[in-house]
């Protein structure tokens, strides 16, 4: 029989790693909850998962295409829409969901010892699934109008950079709004200025100077134009990389560290 | 085997914990017990890991259950049975082994047919049959309870405190903890009094439920509440004593009360009545002026000395406290918990085994 030892010291790295391993059932038991709890619970049930990016595209398509008259024409403009969609969606279900997680799953917390970082794991692999639900949709469309080329392959490692990438504000604001909310407060804001600093619904190629150094820096900017490579061949966006992979080295890696060591410590503050 | 070493906590400098020690061995169901804020609570927290101590650590073999509070981590909108799927999966077992032991669960807390419905729609009592089932199903080595044997029927809490004990002579570490000092002392085979975040005393014998109670309910001091003032009264003092008027009280003693009592206005009306109850509060008797042969109850300015006794053989052995409740016209006064009362199991009297209760009579039975 294993031997459980407790003290006062923070998780070394390995450790906070071999324990999220240990209890990984965690993520599987919160992501099956969460999942049963939005869709099973609805007559629609998991259709809801594809009605979501289908409103927002016909939304969005008809509101550039018909309302501001907006030109493209290099493939259906909704496929353009839907592949920006889907991986914004990811970034600001993360956002929404695992930025206040801590505070939102105290009561568990208070009752369970388990690595705490494993919360966001979980609300990361909820908007994972739900972003594979969007993906066989775009899929679809994509092999009807043109067909799917090898690039496909590809197609895993962007999703782990935009998961990486939607998670790093989350761990953050999670372990900071712990003490004091405000930061929070700001969330929703991220949210709605976010999309439109991202090229979502408009070429980069479209935007003032200005502005387009701005929509550089924004990592989203650089996770959408990379799925755009692979999904329908537009050009390598060498350009727009450099923002998502210093986040990642910058934000994401500290971030965990932080959170690792802040860990235990969680639940004498909430 | 469960370990503690030096255990400390504070929050923001303010200690709860100090220096707490103790070693549990595979068998034992400890009772842990203390007034409200003396570390409980904090103490099984830091044991299932959910919070961290300040210093020392904690050992333990094996895997560790724990139900801190009812219905932890019960979601109300999943059904019974998804519920303690989940609450299963949290703790580490697999499906295939949960699924295999579902039928336990149904048949200890009898809520198969409800097991399909969402557990918002449950009654307070199914709630908790199901959090407590859940707890005590999931196979574990240590079990840990906080304050969670007050609820439900009698019926039930018999239930659950046979499948403790079965558990026990499984081998399982049991730590319980209650301000059901009868409970305590019924299932319990090791004690633990934390009195501000120290260990008072821990010992085999329920004797460290007799000093506990002292301290609890006489702040240790008896004399503070006496002399007790009132406008036209004063209640000088109560003395409890044997035949021999000594101190120490056996269960083949008399049990002899004096009290002195100051009357400064003339009084109308003026009664005493004496309560004893057990170390529960639950009243066992009184002795009251009211009822007593020729007691005038109209007083002018003088000392008054009242004395009853309680005959030998009466009281078991027990710890019970003296309360007075004090009439002055219309008016009564209730002084609580005023004294101790321990009576201590006479080495003189061999049929105790035969008298069960608070109380012993000599009703006889009549062959016809």
């Amino acid at each position: 029989m294993n031997t459980t030892r407790i003290t006062a010291l923070n998780y070394t790295t390995r450790e906070y790693f071999k324990q999220i391993y240990k209890h990984r059932h965690i993520i599987r038991s919160l992501v099956r909850r969460d999942l049963k709890i939005k869709y099973s619970q609805s007559v629609l049930g998991w259709t809801w998962a594809f009605i979501q990016p289908l409103t927002a595209l016909i939304i969005y398509s008809i509101f550039f295409r018909y309302v501001f008259d907006f030109q493209f024409d290099k493939y259906p403009y909704a496929l353009y829409v839907l592949s920006g969609i889907l991986p914004w969606h990811m970034f600001s279900q993360n956002l929404h969901q695992s930025s206040g997680v801590l505070l939102s799953e105290q009561e568990l917390i208070r009752k369970i010892a388990f690595p705490k970082f494993i919360l966001l794991l979980a609300k990361s692999f909820v908007s994972l699934i739900e972003l594979g639900f969007g993906l066989v949709l775009l899929l679809t469309y994509l092999a009807i109008q043109s067909g799917i080329t090898w690039n496909i392959l590809l197609l895993p490692c962007i999703v782990l950079i935009n998961l990486l990438i939607s998670m790093i504000i989350p761990i953050w604001i999670s372990q900071l709004s712990v003490k004091k909310r405000d930061l929070l407060h700001l969330v929703p804001y991220l949210v709605n200025f976010g999309i439109w600093l991202t090229p979502i619904f408009y070429t980069i190629e479209n935007t003032p100077k200005l502005l387009s150094t701005i929509i550089y820096a924004n990592p989203m900017t650089g996770i959408t134009m990379t799925y755009r490579w692979v999904l329908f061949g537009d050009p390598f966006p060498l350009e727009a990389l450099i923002s998502p992979t210093l986040c990642i080295g910058v934000l994401l890696l500290p971030g965990i560290v932080l959170f690792k060591n802040f860990d235990k410590k969680i639940v004498d503050h909430i | 085997m469960l370990e503690v070493n030096h255990l400390s906590k504070s929050y923001n400098r303010s200690e709860v914990l100090n220096n707490i020690s103790f070693k549990l061995l595979s068998g034992d169901i400890v009772g842990i017990l203390g007034e409200n804020g003396s570390g409980k609570s904090t103490l099984l927290k830091i044991i299932s890991g959910i919070v961290a101590p300040t210093a020392g650590d904690v050992r333990y073999v094996g895997q560790l259950s724990s139900l801190l509070e009812i219905g932890s981590g019960i979601q109300p909108d999943l059904t019974g049975e998804e519920n303690y799927y989940l609450k299963g999966e949290l703790l580490g077992l697999s499906r295939p082994d949960l699924k295999n032991r579902i039928g336990e669960l149904n048949q200890f807390t009898e809520l198969a047919p409800w097991m399909n419905h969402p557990v918002k729609h449950y009654s307070d009592g199914m709630y908790m049959r199901l959090a407590f089932g859940i707890a005590l199903t999931l196979e574990a080595d240590i079990y840990l309870f906080d304050e969670i044997l007050a609820v439900g029927d009698t019926k039930f809490q018999q239930k659950c405190f046979e499948t403790i004990i079965n558990l026990s002579q499984k081998g399982k570490i049991i730590v319980l903890v209650s301000h059901n000092i009868t409970e305590l002392e019924r299932y319990c085979n090791r004690f633990i009094w934390l009195k501000k975040g120290e260990v008072r005393e821990q010992s085999d014998s329920p004797q460290v439920l007799d000093r506990y109670l002292r301290d609890q309910l006489m702040g240790s001091d008896p004399n503070k509440i006496l002399p007790w003032q009132h406008a036209s009264l004063a209640f000088s003092q109560l003395s409890i004593t044997n035949e021999q008027g000594e101190q120490r009280l056996t269960n083949t003693n008399e049990i002899w009360f004096a009290a002195e009592f100051q009357i400064l206005k003339p009084l109308s009306v003026f009664n005493v009545t004496m309560h004893i109850q057990d170390h529960s509060g639950l009243p066992i008797f009184s002795i009251s002026t009211s009822t007593s042969a020729g007691w005038i109850h109209e007083k002018k300015p003088q000392n008054v000395k009242l004395s009853t006794f309680v005959e030998s053989g009466f009281l078991n052995a027990g710890t019970y406290t003296v309360s007075f409740y004090i009439q002055i016209e219309s008016r009564v006064f209730q002084l609580r918990n005023l004294f101790f009362l321990g009576v201590s199991q006479s080495e003189s009297d061999t049929q105790s085994h035969l008298f069960s209760g608070k109380i012993r009579t000599n009703f006889q039975w009549k062959q016809l």
